[in-house]
């Protein structure tokens, strides 16, 4: 196998995918997206879920996500690790979908936010043990929260849970700093928990 | 309830909500299916070529016809502009000869428009039949 001089520092993506690289140099299409559906399909799914909210959409937008990786895989250049590639691919099939039902807030308005306060990973954990069992046994309703809140946060709470409270999963996911995930996650969920608030005295 | 339960109940609630089915090989699958499809879809576009489009050494002789007679026609062009051009600005008056044109009669142009509409009849129908399967095959004999 070649190696080209000005071949980028490999990172621990490029190194998870080697072998499919290999494969790829190889010319063996097959065997790549096949390794990347393997590997990938289920972090394309959530991300997928994270941006368009609606499972069924989610997974026909991930399978066009793969069908569109497939026919760009000749022109795969490796600059960027090929799950980096895929995500791309996958954000940009979800967020033209949702563009065509002008339903969203542009990710970059939002790219500067600071990691001002708290550890958003200690959200809820403090006082958790303490509360009754009736209000243990109580929980809100998820989807109607989230409708509330606004997108780029809204993505960062979704993916966050479902890639099993991982901000560094999250920030390769969404080609973000993994302070900046941290950020939108904890300024996220303060708005969900003042949303919770509002719904719960409205309901008391 | 304080904030601590809320943010309590609220992270329990969307651990507990926030779940997406799990893919297996039938996503893949469905994947396949899907680049198959299309793969048929333009499988046919290519092997059909239109019925007006030359296809193969034909195409490229008629490009290299189409450039020849274009660049014959710009020389030309470029002579008569240059050739008149120059003698008008030498200030001499240039004077288009006298072309004699036959006189025709009205029997003789009835004649001649007659015989042109069977040629361009003839022509159009030639064209015609060459589109058909039986001219599609004669002509495959001759290319």
């Amino acid at each position: 196998m070649k190696q080209g001089a000005q071949a980028p520092a490999p990172t621990a993506a490029m190194e998870r995918d080697s072998d499919l690289i290999v494969a790829l140099k190889a010319g063996d299409h097959r065997a790549v997206l096949e390794g990347l559906m393997d590997r990938y399909r289920q972090k394309v799914m959530h991300l997928a879920v994270s941006i368009v909210r609606d499972p069924a959409l989610a997974e026909d937008l991930s399978q066009t996500a793969f069908v569109k990786a497939w026919q760009a895989l000749p022109k795969f250049d490796g600059r960027a690790s090929l799950s980096t590639w895929l995500y791309t691919i996958t954000r940009n099939t979800c967020l033209t979908a949702v563009e065509r039902e002008r339903r969203i807030v542009p990710l970059e308005d939002f790219a500067e936010v600071a990691d001002d306060d708290g550890d958003p990973m200690l959200f809820g954990t403090a006082q958790a043990g303490v509360e009754s069992a009736g209000q243990a046994a109580a929980e809100y309703d998820v989807s109607k929260l989230l409708e509330q809140l606004p997108e780029p946060y809204r993505r960062v709470v979704v993916l966050f849970y479902l890639e099993d409270r991982s901000c560094e999963e999250v920030g390769e996911l969404l080609s973000m700093p993994t302070g900046t995930v941290k950020a939108l996650l904890h300024r996220g969920r303060k708005r969900l928990a003042a949303l919770a608030g509002q719904l719960q005295e409205t309901e008391s | 309830m304080n904030k601590q339960d809320i943010e309590a109940r609220l992270d329990r609630s969307l651990a507990s909500q926030l779940r997406v089915p799990k893919l297996d090989r039938r996503f893949d699958a469905g994947v396949w299916a899907r680049i198959e499809a299309g793969q048929r879809a333009r499988q046919p576009a290519a092997a059909m070529p239109s019925a007006l489009a030359p296809v193969g050494r034909p195409a490229k002789a008629a490009q290299r016809w189409l450039f020849a007679s274009n660049v014959a026609g710009f020389i030309v062009a470029a002579i008569l502009v240059a050739y008149f051009g120059m003698r008008m600005l030498g200030g001499i008056t240039v004077e288009m000869p006298a072309v004699p044109v036959p006189s025709l009669s009205h029997e003789e142009t009835g004649a001649m428009i007659k015989l042109i509409s069977w040629a361009i009849s003839g022509v159009a129908l030639a064209f015609g039949l060459m589109f058909t399967p039986l001219g599609r095959r004669v002509r495959s004999e001759f290319t």
